[in-house]
């Protein structure tokens, strides 16, 4: 098992490598640059301020030493905010953008699977029905459409909770109720169709032959082989949530790293830039590394075949 | 081609049973209709158009002369809505058209070719897969700008990956049938067994994901529009109008429900259709 974990994990690193080369390549060669955008400077001044960043040099010299930099945790400097390095400005959003995508996906998992379990085990009944109505408006309503609507009902009309901001519970709920209702509603179709497929299975039956009790057969039986298709789809989930909390950080004014990162995109800061999109691009394969392990415990069969 | 007959004649008849679908393909026939006559009808009649300010007529709320009410600038909403419909449509569309291509024929020549080049091009696949392709797609848009065009071809270009895995699976398994062995020993060339016997046979998966993939390209092309990256002003989009809304929707609050209606209820019907169509087209495929 460690060695499996072992042998994925070093299989990340040339994935890994090759994002970051592709996405410098295209950062870079696109038209434009940090500066244009700024009044008129002299071009002495212009050609100082790229010796600066070492913009001046050839462009495979300047992708060495950038991944130089990044082997030693280095991100490098933002043009755009010339005082912070992208190190701290990712320091202070990404946190924050994590616990809405954390947050996010506990109400999607609660929600969803909770709804996906009742639909199984009363199949083709009206809480099926309605389970399943409410999987289908939850994919077709989108973020952007969902929050203000919240925002509209349980801030300005009840005041009940906060129209934005960040800071402390309260703040979270109904960012993470917005970003989190669409996966609710996938992982309900996805634990149903799961449920419903190891419900024929003969280790089920055997279960029930057993006269265990009803209670026990789902939750302890079936739940952990037909829960394997939402764990696949946890490691995409969790990449989708952390790029649509770029919207619902800009519905709730919260100050996460998605705003900077339209921003940046904007002023060709390619140090934020890249230090976002490699960051993300490693999270989001140590997630479906992590994806894979689980798998593996829940599945005794892919276990004892070795790696999947 | 009999045998293929009766399965799409099969298909056809599983589709019309399934109520849900049925009601979901006339609404969408219907909102189709709406965006792509209701515009030149509404300004022949009523001299409606959706880029004409008139500031006097300013943010009223629904009306007999505006079910929907007006704009900020005083512009009819509900022609605003079915324009912004269109080019969602459009977009959602074109982009959807552009992955599948891409998504096909990559599938299929992987799939085809086998052995080494096969696992490089999908290991190829496998690293895109990893990127954030959204970020990549903001990068796109900042890049070329942000025409209409380059907008769809930007998202079709990111989401063609799951089509082609979808197909190369297909054709992996089509490529030792005998039809393909009787074409090979007819000395028909490559180019045309992938084209005129494995794709063909491939059709019914890559429709199926088809209609999946235009709902969610309408909902990325709203997701850009919402950050402001989309179509530009006067031009609408769903997304550009309830991005509008959303900004306004504290005193206007029509602004922002009732293109957010729209969309959704675009959304829920497409989504609809693609499940029905899924089921008809493939009964063993199971329902995510």
């Amino acid at each position: 098992m460690i060695r499996f974990v072992f042998k994925r994990f070093l299989g990340l690193i040339p994935t890994l490598l090759v994002i970051i080369v592709a996405s410098f390549l295209i950062i870079r060669l696109a038209p434009g640059s940090p500066f244009t955008q700024d009044r008129a400077v002299p071009k002495s001044v212009l050609v100082e301020i790229e010796a600066k960043y070492g913009l001046d040099k050839p462009l495979p010299v300047q992708l060495g030493h950038y991944l130089m930099r990044l082997a030693h945790g280095d991100f490098g400097p933002s043009t755009k905010y010339p005082q912070r390095s992208v190190n701290e400005i990712i320091a202070e959003g990404l946190p924050i953008t994590l616990t809405l995508s954390l947050v996010a996906l506990a109400w999607a998992l609660l929600v969803g699977v909770g709804a996906g379990i009742i639909g199984a085990v009363r199949q083709n009944s009206k809480w099926d029905q309605a389970a399943m109505a409410f999987a289908m408006l939850g994919i077709s309503i989108p973020t952007f459409v969902l929050g203000p609507l919240l925002v509209l009902l349980f801030s300005l009309h009840w005041y009940l909770l906060p129209p934005g901001g960040f800071g402390e519970w309260r703040h979270v709920i109904l960012p993470g109720i917005t970003l989190g209702t669409a996966y609710a509603a996938y992982f309900a179709r996805l634990t149903r169709a799961g449920l419903l497929e190891v419900t024929r299975s003969d280790y089920i039956r055997t279960a029930h032959a057993k006269g265990l009790p009803e209670s026990t057969v789902i939750f302890r039986h079936m739940l952990r082989g037909g829960l394997l298709p939402v764990v696949t789809f946890l490691g995409p989930a969790i990449a989708h949530l952390m790029v649509g909390s770029v919207i619902v950080e800009k519905i709730f004014n919260i100050p996460g790293i998605g705003p900077y990162f339209v921003d940046a995109a904007f002023n060709r800061d390619y140090g934020l830039v890249m230090g976002i999109v490699v960051l993300e691009s490693a999270l989001l394969l140590m997630m479906n590394l992590l994806v894979d392990v689980m798998y593996a415990v829940l599945d005794p069969r892919i276990r004892l075949q070795g790696a999947p | 081609m009999s045998d293929n007959g009766t399965l799409w004649h099969d298909a056809w008849m599983r589709l019309r049973k399934n109520k849900l679908a049925v009601v979901s393909a006339w609404f969408i026939a219907g909102v189709v209709f709406m965006c792509a006559f209701g515009p030149p009808i509404l300004h022949y009649a009523w001299g409606y158009s959706y880029d004409a300010q008139a500031l006097s007529y300013g943010a009223q709320p629904p009306s007999l002369n505006h079910i929907f009410g007006t704009d900020f600038h005083g512009r009819d909403l509900f022609t605003r809505t079915l324009y912004g419909g269109r080019i969602s449509l459009l977009v959602g569309l074109l982009a959807a058209l552009v992955a599948a291509f891409i998504g096909t024929l990559y599938g299929a020549v992987s799939a085809y070719a086998g052995g080494q080049i096969d696992s490089a091009m999908m290991r190829f696949v496998d690293v895109l897969y990893a990127l954030p392709y959204m970020f990549l797609v903001i990068i796109l848009v900042t890049i070329f700008g942000k025409s209409l065009a380059l907008l769809f071809i930007a998202l079709g270009l990111v989401s063609w990956l799951t089509t082609a895995r979808i197909v190369r699976g297909q054709v992996l398994s089509l490529k030792e049938r005998e039809f393909v062995q009787a074409a090979q020993a007819c000395g028909a060339s490559d180019a045309r067994i992938i084209g005129m016997h494995l794709i063909p046979n491939t059709l019914g998966p890559i429709i199926v994901y088809f209609t999946l993939t235009v709902p969610s390209m309408i909902l990325q092309e709203a997701f850009l529009s919402f950050l402001g990256l989309g179509v530009q002003a006067p031009m609408p989009s769903l997304g550009a109008l309830i991005n509008e809304g959303a900004n306004n929707m504290v005193v206007f609050w029509w602004q922002l429900v009732f293109p957010g209606i729209v969309m959704a209820s675009i959304l829920f019907a497409l989504n609809f259709l693609g499940d029905g169509l899924r089921d008809a087209l493939d009964p063993r495929m199971q329902q995510q």
